[in-house]
């Protein structure tokens, strides 16, 4: 049936549609008896008062500029915007009346058409006011507004029509041409003709009169409800007993034998894709995606609804076998009925064959039946043959059987081919011949190709989906195409190639064929394909594969989804019978137009771990919050269940993915930034407009956050730091406790042992002694004091408690106190510019103080100084050293003790890299300086 | 005479001083003993000595140590360190616990002697490093004391000439007085760095510190 009907079955609020409308998103809205509906192709959504509604009862809708969906109730209007009903304050004033049609001019005026409260008219700003009582046109029932490029504006209204221009106001009635005051609708057509829907007929505007259409010009009801322009420019009526369609012409009418629901029609529309929507009073929606398909049934004259073969005649007949209703021999009007009481050897038939002599065969069930000169006989020969298929070549008849193999037979010699002699399995469901004349011929054990001597066979092995092949399509460049149980398939060579968009595997093929334009089309059990074998083949996508078949089915008027083996034919008008288990189909391939309509998509809902998130905008997750869950609908009503949806989640590393399904989930997405991106194609391959896009963002937990990452790299470097300085300090305080136990070592073993053997000698020496002796025992004495002084040196250096400029500097005075005594000479320290706390390296300390040492050494050794002056700073990193006498013996630098003594200072100074000046002609001074 | 005592545990070195300080006529030596413990034990059964010599580095209670508790008990016994090397900070600590001077261990025997001589006539020596400290100690404490602990200012001369290398008689030369009155003001400051630590402990055990 050409018209698909949605009604309360399917989800309709209510079975009387008022109003349709198709929004700019794609969404039919249908205003019925009791609620809002919107429809997106499957499902529909209903809106009552209680979402806003000012009234369940819904006369008109109307989309205006800014996209905002009009509602006219039985109790003033509604708005939805963003999916949120209100009625707006300022036209609360209709809240008494019944709003029959709402209309936004070009000037961005709104009118409404109230029944029986006149026409109301607001400006953009202005308040709304009764345009009709302003005029003095008292209880104006409106019932539909437009507008005319000119700015007129029309209403079609119970008085009459009524044009408004300024100030201008003109009602039609019948002084004017008009068949009936009662009007229903108006519109303007293409060429912008004003057409006027009447209770009495159709009216066109022609000048000042009217030009009027009525059921002498084949109108099928003059009680006109609708009026809807198509983009072809011709009108769809709707009527109170069918719609009819008015090409400029004629018209067609469609009535409940066509398939409409109802007969009375309130309201009609067409969608974006050129569809055909009427609301119609208590039949629902009858949705007409054009007449593509014929169909007979039992119902409108077929004897039995499996129908599974045809041939034409060469008087131009279609001869229709069924599966146990006989032969129906169908000349254009009428149809006649052969079955076995006509001598018919069966009533269940498969197959005919016009012959060259004009004999038409019948295979049946139960043998070969000839129909000559206006009778049925038997032909003897296979009485007990279920014959297949029939096919001449040459003066010989190939037949094909269930179970019998195949037959060749020239009227007198039978040869018969079964699985002793060469096939394989004994059902032969078709025989082909190629441009080449070998024969192939499909059976249940695959395919077998005959050249008049050999068979060479085709199997699964060599490729063929199924051995159970059904149909053999031999095309126009001499290519084989095998119909199997398990889809199409195709030679290439040697090989048998499978063709299938992946999800159709299980698809059974019954067969395929080529209409006038050499398009292809294969039957299955879900439908006819259509199939572009260089779309198909040139694939480089899934997408781009399964856009290479387009699928009609019972949605496009297809009497049934199950075809027949082999059921169909090309007839010399170029339509094809196609013959399925619920009827036949009459096809006409050249009516296609391919949907050129990008397919709505809007999204239905996003839900975040369980939360509706649709309508957020930067969306932030947290990281548990990480199952996304999308369900979205794209919006094609010609073929709905035809619709592919293209996805991916950038985020995610993956590419597009296809689906039929209109909801995705991702469980567990782990954090990131994420937009989720989809689209949708239609049956034609179209792609929507619109790519959806939805972003969020899932943020780690806060182990992973860069601030936490951050402070664990800070601390980790610190540790490092903090254990280096740590261990370096350790290692200091080691050095440092190492440099105190070997002072204390020395003092205890060393210094002790050395003090011991000094004291011994004072001891020695205090007794009765040889002089010589005592001598000895004094130098002993003083050699051993001397080594413990000198020890005492190195103790005191490496001491690191005594690392201070101050400490070097006591130390320097404690030992000119003990090398001068007292008032001997004149010491005058110059330490002014010293931090006595500031800490000397040790090498420094040590080093100045050996040269301070030696200095001094000399100066009490070989001068006659009675003044000694010592200078001493450290600054940071500098350091200098001065000391000088004002003796006036020249030092001789040659004298062995006294070389000794400078080359130690000299030896000092290099270890510490100092720039040593030793002068000995004016006093004698020694002077160090350098730095760290 | 002179009564003398020995706390020294190298047997050797100890053996030497007391048989050398022995032999001199206006000196007995009748005490040599190696801890701190053991002079204590003594104390308590014989006579204190008039001058201590004591290690610093000692088997079991430091030297340092047995300073103050000697002197808590015997406040007139004069104690002077024996250090084998010329460790000022030990020293000061020593003197700031009640010693009144130090000896290095190499002086000869007969020096020894002298300087025991002198401070039982009230000298004591000071070296510029000891004198720093002093100043520094007294700096350092100086807000939450006494004015009576205080170094005068002529203490105060005297230790800053000790600081600038000055010998006692250079500085009694500068300030035009004697060198006994130098030692006897040097006396005072050890005094004083005694009281001042004594203060500080008590404050210390007051404040629960200790």
């Amino acid at each position: 049936m050409p018209f698909q009907s949605f009604s309360i079955e399917q989800g309709l609020s209510e079975s009387v549609a008022y109003d349709l409308l198709q929004d700019s998103k794609g969404y039919v809205w249908v205003a019925t008896g009791y609620g809002l509906n919107r429809f997106d192709g499957s499902h529909f959504r209903a809106y009552y008062e209680d979402q806003g509604l000012a009234d369940n009862k819904l006369y008109a809708l109307f989309e205006d500029s800014r996209e905002r969906l009009w509602i006219g109730t039985e109790r003033g209007v509604s708005v939805l915007e963003n999916d949120t009903l209100i009625t707006p304050e300022q036209y609360s004033v209709l809240s008494s009346t019944s709003v029959k049609a709402v209309f936004e001019d070009a000037e961005g005026n709104f009118w409404f058409a109230t029944d029986g409260n006149g026409i109301w008219k607001s400006e953009p700003g202005g308040i709304l006011f009764n345009i009709t009582d302003q005029y003095g046109y008292r209880s104006v029932h409106g019932n539909s507004i437009t507008q005319s490029p000119d700015g007129t504006i029309w209403i079609a209204t119970e008085e009459g029509l009524m044009s408004i221009l300024a100030d201008q106001v003109r009602i039609f009635r019948e002084r004017d041409g008009l068949p009936d005051v009662r009007i229903r609708d108006v519109k303007f057509d293409l060429n912008g003709d004003l057409w006027v829907a009447t209770n009495n007929g159709l009216a066109v505007k022609s000048e000042e009169h009217f030009e009027v259409f009525s059921r002498e010009h084949g109108l099928i009801d003059t009680r006109i409800q609708s009026i809807t322009v198509t983009d072809e420019n011709r009108l769809w009526l709707g009527t109170e007993n069918g719609a009819s369609l008015f090409d400029g012409a004629g018209f067609t009418s469609y009535t409940t034998e066509q398939g409409l629901s109802s007969t009375i029609i309130y309201s009609t529309m067409q969608d974006r894709e050129g569809n055909i929507w009427l609301g119609t009073l208590g039949g629902g929606v009858n949705l007409f995606t054009g007449e593509i398909f014929h169909n007979y049934t039992v119902e409108n004259g077929l004897t039995n609804n499996v129908v599974t073969g045809f041939e034409e005649d060469s008087e131009g007949n279609i001869w229709i076998a069924t599966y146990g209703g006989g032969i129906q021999v169908y000349d254009g009007n009428e149809m006649t009925v052969f079955n076995e009481s006509d001598g018919l050897a069966d009533n269940i038939v498969f197959s005919f064959l016009e012959d060259s002599e004009g004999r038409m065969w019948i295979g049946t069930r139960s043998g070969i039946n000839l129909y000559e000169n206006g009778e049925i006989k038997p032909l003897q020969e296979f009485p007990s043959l279920t014959v297949r298929k029939i096919m001449e070549t040459d003066g010989e008849f190939w037949i094909g059987t269930y179970n019998d193999g195949l037959i060749v037979f020239n009227g007198e010699v039978i040869e018969q081919f079964n699985n002793e002699n060469g096939l394989l399995n004994n059902t032969v469901m078709d025989i082909k011949q190629d441009q080449d004349g070998n024969f192939w011929i499909a059976t249940y054990g695959g395919v077998a190709r005959y050249d008049g001597e050999v068979f060479r066979h085709y199997t699964v092995a060599d490729g063929l989906p199924s051995n159970g092949v059904i149909h053999i399509h031999i095309d126009h460049n001499d290519d084989k195409w095998f119909s199997t149980f398990n889809g199409l398939s195709k030679l290439d060579g040697e090989r048998v190639i499978s063709l299938s968009s992946s999800g159709q595997t299980e698809t059974i093929t019954y067969f395929m064929f080529q209409d006038y334009d050499l398009r292809y089309w294969v039957g299955t059990n879900r439908g006819l394909f259509q199939f572009i074998p260089e779309r198909y083949f040139e694939a480089e996508s899934r997408l781009e594969r399964i856009k290479s078949f387009k699928l009609y089915n019972k949605n496009q008027g297809l009497v049934a989804n199950e075809l027949n083996a082999g059921a169909s034919f090309i007839a010399g008008d170029r339509s094809v019978w196609l013959g399925t288990i619920e009827g036949l189909s009459r096809f006409y391939p050249e009516k296609i137009q391919a949907n050129t309509t990008p397919p709505g998509l809007e999204i239905e809902q996003v839900l975040i771990s369980g939360m509706d998130m649709t309508n957020e905008e930067r969306v932030v997750l947290s990281y548990n919050q990480n199952l996304f869950e999308v369900s979205y609908t794209g919006l094609s009503f010609s073929s709905p269940g035809q619709l592919m949806y293209e996805y991916r989640m950038r985020g995610l590393d993956q590419g597009w993915q296809l689906t039929r399904d209109k909801v995705i989930r991702y469980p567990s997405l782990s954090p990131n930034e994420y937009e989720f991106e989809l689209r949708a194609y239609n049956a034609d391959g179209i792609r929507s407009d619109k790519t959806i896009r939805y972003a969020f963002i899932i943020h780690p937990p806060f182990y992973y956050q860069w601030w936490f990452i951050g402070l664990l790299i800070f601390l980790g470097v610190g540790m490092v730091l903090f254990s280096y300085r740590f261990f370096k300090v350790r290692k200091q305080v080691d050095i440092e406790r190492m440099r105190v136990q070997i002072a204390s070592d020395l003092h205890d073993d060393v210094g002790s042992s050395l003090t011991e053997l000094a004291l011994q000698t004072d001891f020695l020496q205090a007794g009765e002694l040889n002089p010589e002796i005592k001598e000895t025992l004094k130098e002993l004495g003083e050699h051993s004091r001397k080594i413990v002084t000198s020890l005492d040196d190195i103790v005191w250096s490496i001491d690191s408690r005594n690392d201070t400029a101050g400490d070097l500097t006591d130390r320097m005075q404690d030992y000119v106190n003990h090398i001068f005594k007292n008032g001997q000479v004149e010491v005058i320290y110059h330490f002014e510019k010293l931090n006595m706390d500031e800490k000397l390296p040790v090498q420094i300390k040590e080093n100045v103080y050996l040269i301070f040492k030696e200095a001094i050494n000399n100066i009490v050794k070989h001068s006659d100084a009675t003044r000694i002056e010592i200078f001493f700073s450290f600054q940071g990193k500098t350091y200098e050293l001065l000391v000088r006498d004002n003796g006036t013996v020249k030092v001789e630098k040659s004298s062995r003790r006294t070389g000794q003594g400078l080359r130690n200072i000299q030896l000092r100074a290099d270890r510490i890299q100092s720039r040593l000046e030793i002068q000995s002609d004016d006093g004698f001074s020694v002077h160090a300086k350098g730095s760290i | 005479m002179i009564k003398i005592g020995i706390v020294e545990d190298n047997v050797k070195i100890r053996n030497l001083i007391q048989r050398y300080l022995d032999m001199q006529k206006e000196m007995s030596c009748s005490v040599a003993v190696d801890s701190v413990e053991e002079m204590l034990d003594h104390l308590k059964k014989f006579d204190a000595p008039d001058v201590l010599l004591m290690d610093i580095q000692l088997p079991g209670m430091s030297g340092i140590e047995g300073i103050g508790i000697i002197k808590k008990e015997y406040p007139d016994i004069e104690i002077l360190m024996l250090t084998v090397y010329h460790d000022s900070h030990k020293i000061f600590d020593s003197l700031v616990a009640g010693a009144s001077g130090y000896l290095l261990k190499h002086t000869s025997l007969p020096e020894i002697k002298e300087s025991i001589e002198n401070l039982v006539t009230g000298g004591a020596p000071m070296s510029p490093q000891i004198a720093r400290k002093v100043i520094q100690y007294f700096k350092k404490s100086e807000p939450q004391q006494k004015p009576e602990s205080n170094l005068t200012s002529r203490e105060q001369d005297i230790v800053n000439g000790l600081v600038d290398g000055l010998s006692y008689k250079l500085i009694a030369d500068r300030y035009d007085i004697s060198i006994d009155t130098v030692r006897a003001h040097i006396r005072n400051i050890y005094k004083k760095l005694h009281v001042n630590s004594k203060a500080e402990v008590i404050a210390k055990s007051l404040r629960g510190e200790i």
